[in-house]
């Protein structure tokens, strides 16, 4: 076992993490100025998905033996997902368990949370109320999904997403529009509006 | 340095006693750095003495390759390649390495340097 951790590694995969954050949609820097085992990664949640628009923090720790162990991740930005705890952030993902390799990186292990992100893996669940609701009420699932990118993430509701909603209260279009734009895109007191208006 | 006359045709003539070649030499491989430690293959894997003989690399029979002692760290915890998951099994380099029976260290397995020009007189 290595005695202490491969600061030349380290220090390399910190750059490689940064290279290209608009593509990637992955960043990492240091919680501690100087203390290269306490990382923060960020993922931008992928398109297509409930977590859209969401940014998610990750809390990385390295352990001394890394890279031969891996390293230790959790979700900080709280996760509507069957394989994130909704309650701790712990994540449940192979490759930061057993199928661990020295050839894997921050980089790549976070481009795998992202792709975690795309691709749920309800058999293997992590939170079992999560993991229940995404295979049996799906529809249920990617509301709640949507709502805690929303509420947690940062993510924004997008204009036509809030015009569909209030449309699917059962008014007409055009009254939707006016009410959401008079109300300035919040939903809510638009919703109020077109209540008290009948 | 061949034996010349002094260039302005003066006739003078220089032999050579001595000489001391200086080769250089790489590993064998297409990627420059080490899988496992990310430092090149003709550096030194954490904790080597040295590069070179202190820091030799290791071919798998998947063809994969890494520092000796990146892997050898490795399979304490697990006996696969870091890279394609394959069960490790030790190979020697693969056929372009100019395994000059002279020059071959550490036993079957391990990469051959290039010996260094013979010293001629």
């Amino acid at each position: 076992m290595a005695a202490a951790v491969d600061l030349n590694r380290v220090k390399k995969e910190l750059k490689d993490c940064n290279k290209d954050p608009e593509t990637s949609g992955i960043k990492a820097e240091l919680v501690h100025e100087d203390d290269y085992l306490h990382w923060k990664g960020t993922i931008k949640g992928p398109i297509t998905t409930p977590y859209e628009g969401g940014i998610f923090d990750v809390d990385i720790l390295l352990p001394n033996d890394y890279p031969f162990v891996p390293p230790k991740m959790k979700f900080i930005t709280k996760c509507w997902h069957p394989n994130i705890s909704s309650d701790s952030g712990a994540i449940c993902l192979d490759i930061l368990k057993t199928e661990w390799s020295p050839a894997l990186t921050i980089r790549t292990a976070l481009i795998s949370l992202q792709a975690l992100l795309s691709a749920a893996e309800p058999d293997d669940p992590q939170d079992a109320v999560v993991a229940k609701q995404y295979k049996e009420h799906h529809q249920e699932f990617m509301k709640t999904a949507k709502f805690w990118t929303e509420t947690y993430a940062g993510a924004q509701a997008g204009d036509s997403e809030k015009l569909e909603q209030l449309m699917s209260m059962g008014f007409e279009k055009a009254k939707c529009v006016a009410a959401l734009s008079k109300a300035k895109g919040d939903v809510n007191a638009a919703t109020e509006a077109l209540l008290s208006d009948m | 340095m061949p034996p010349a006359s002094c260039g302005t045709n003066c006739g003078m003539k220089v032999t050579i006693k001595n000489w001391h070649a200086v080769a250089s030499w790489t590993w064998t491989t297409e990627d420059d750095v080490c899988g496992i430690c990310h430092m090149p293959l003709d550096g030194c894997a954490p904790g080597a003495a040295g590069p070179g003989d202190d820091s030799p690399v290791v071919w798998g029979r998947c063809s994969h390759y890494f520092h000796l002692m990146c892997i050898t760290t490795w399979l304490h915890n697990k006996n696969t390649c870091p890279i394609c998951r394959r069960k490790w099994e030790f190979a020697s380099a693969p056929k372009p390495a100019p395994a000059t029976p002279g020059t071959r260290r550490h036993g079957e397995g391990f990469a051959v340097a290039e010996a260094a020009a013979p010293v001629e007189d």
